[in-house]
């Protein structure tokens, strides 16, 4: 196997879902190869130049990242608090509290 | 001149706020030009809204039922009041609207959002307003130019997860800027997120420490990346991990939370130490296992566990980092 088809090897049937970007990133910034997209069966597929050996790229819960430190819960009555009534009235011309 | 006014913007309209934007500094407070600022934002929400990218939908409830209300019944659009330009929410599914979490419903507008009755019949939020709420705890929203650029006028399909956030985040070293933000007591308002996870419920007496961080987060990648134009994607993945973490910290309900503040300690230090060295050119092919089990860690353990188990996992994270890399000669 030369060094081409061993970075064909590595990527080949990934799709960009499945989290492939992250070598195809890498292989690009450092300037080892090319990575180009099958725009049909949206896969990446890579020319590499021989300095890399084929790995298939694992990233786990990637969409997790942005989470929400909340938990749904009951929340009523939340009051607006004089300050922030103030604010709001200040759209109908109200000043706002010092 | 009571009344809400509903605004649709037209391609014209659109086209002049994108060139408007690509004038703007990378960081542009509300303060400088607060009515641009508010229909940036109010757009981006208005876009998200009922999308895969709506991150305020799982925290609205219908109060007959009890149930999450569906997302795809959610509308939204851009509505206008005596000059300032705001967004309103409501659902087909239910006019009875509970939400569930703390802090949003004091921003929303309550003569257009509230009955007599106290119900929530829809949601009405004008980002002036909301800049002037975070002015009385200290805090400024801010838009960033490419993020903004990235998401509200980047391709919108509202069926797909369109931001593809994370890989965006971690090869443009966004932690650098967030830290920055964080450090000056700036918050980014451009979205469902910003709004329901960083600004809403915002305490500014709980950002002494919060700026702190930013702070110390700033000044270790400022020394760590020094006059490196681009760095591995190796090199990035640390920084990338301290910038999940410093956000999750920046979310009122975890400020000052040890679970996340512990390993934030342990990734920086090994960022102080220099351990993935920026300059080597590192081809990743493998994502570090650690990663996940330490995000995992900070958000789901209790302090017990993390200050156990996290001293670990970073340092493993790192071996992984190095081991699943190949160093380009």
């Amino acid at each position: 196997m030369n060094n081409e088809s061993m970075g064909r090897v590595a990527l080949a049937g990934l799709s960009l879902a499945a989290n492939a970007r992250v070598m195809a990133s890498s292989i690009e910034r450092e300037g080892v190869g090319t990575v180009h997209r099958d725009e049909a069966t949206n896969v990446l597929d890579a020319d590499e130049r021989g300095q890399i050996e084929g790995q298939w790229l694992k990233i786990p819960a990637l969409c997790k990242d942005r989470s929400i430190s909340v938990d749904p819960r009951v929340v009523t009555g939340e009051s607006i608090g004089a300050e922030l009534a103030a604010i709001h009235a200040s759209l109908d011309g109200e000043p706002v509290l010092a | 001149m009571n009344d809400l006014i509903t605004w649709v913007p037209s391609a014209a309209e659109i086209q002049q706020l994108r060139e408007r934007l690509a004038d703007c500094g990378e960081v542009m407070p509300f303060s400088e030009d607060i009515q641009f600022a508010a229909k940036i934002a109010s757009l981006g929400m208005q876009r998200e809204t009922g999308t895969l990218n709506d991150e305020m939908a799982r925290f609205l409830f219908d109060a007959n039922s009890g149930q999450v209300i569906n997302r795809d019944s959610l509308r939204a659009d851009l509505v206008m009041y005596r000059g300032a330009v705001g967004v309103r929410v409501w659902s087909l599914a239910t006019n009875r609207i509970e939400i569930r979490c703390p802090g949003i419903r004091p921003l929303l507008h309550p003569r257009f959002s509230v009955d007599g009755q106290g119900e929530i019949h829809q949601l009405v939020i004008f980002p002036e307003s909301v800049y002037q709420f975070l002015a009385t705890q200290g805090v400024e929203p801010v838009i960033v130019k490419s993020w903004a650029q990235n998401t509200i006028f980047g391709g919108f399909h509202p069926s797909t997860n369109f931001y593809q956030t994370n890989m965006w985040e971690l090869s443009n070293n966004d932690t650098r800027r967030f830290s920055r933000l964080v450090a000056a007591r700036q918050v980014p308002f451009l979205g469902t997120h910003d709004f329901v996870a960083h600004i809403a419920g915002t305490d500014g007496s709980r950002w002494e420490k919060l700026q702190e961080r930013g702070n110390v987060v700033r000044d270790i990648l400022d020394k760590y990346f020094e006059t490196i134009q681009n760095p591995s994607i190796t090199s990035l993945v640390l920084p990338y991990v301290a910038g999940v973490l410093l956000d999750d910290l920046a979310q009122p309900p975890s400020y000052d939370d040890e679970t996340r503040s512990i390993p934030l300690d342990l990734v920086c230090a090994e960022l102080a130490k220099g351990s993935i060295d920026p300059r080597e050119r590192r081809v990743l092919t493998k994502f570090p296992e650690h990663y996940e089990k330490l995000i995992d860690l900070a958000r789901f353990k209790g302090v017990g566990d993390v200050r156990r188990l996290a001293s670990g996992y970073v340092r493993t994270m790192v071996e992984e980092l190095l081991g699943f890399s190949v160093l380009i000669k």
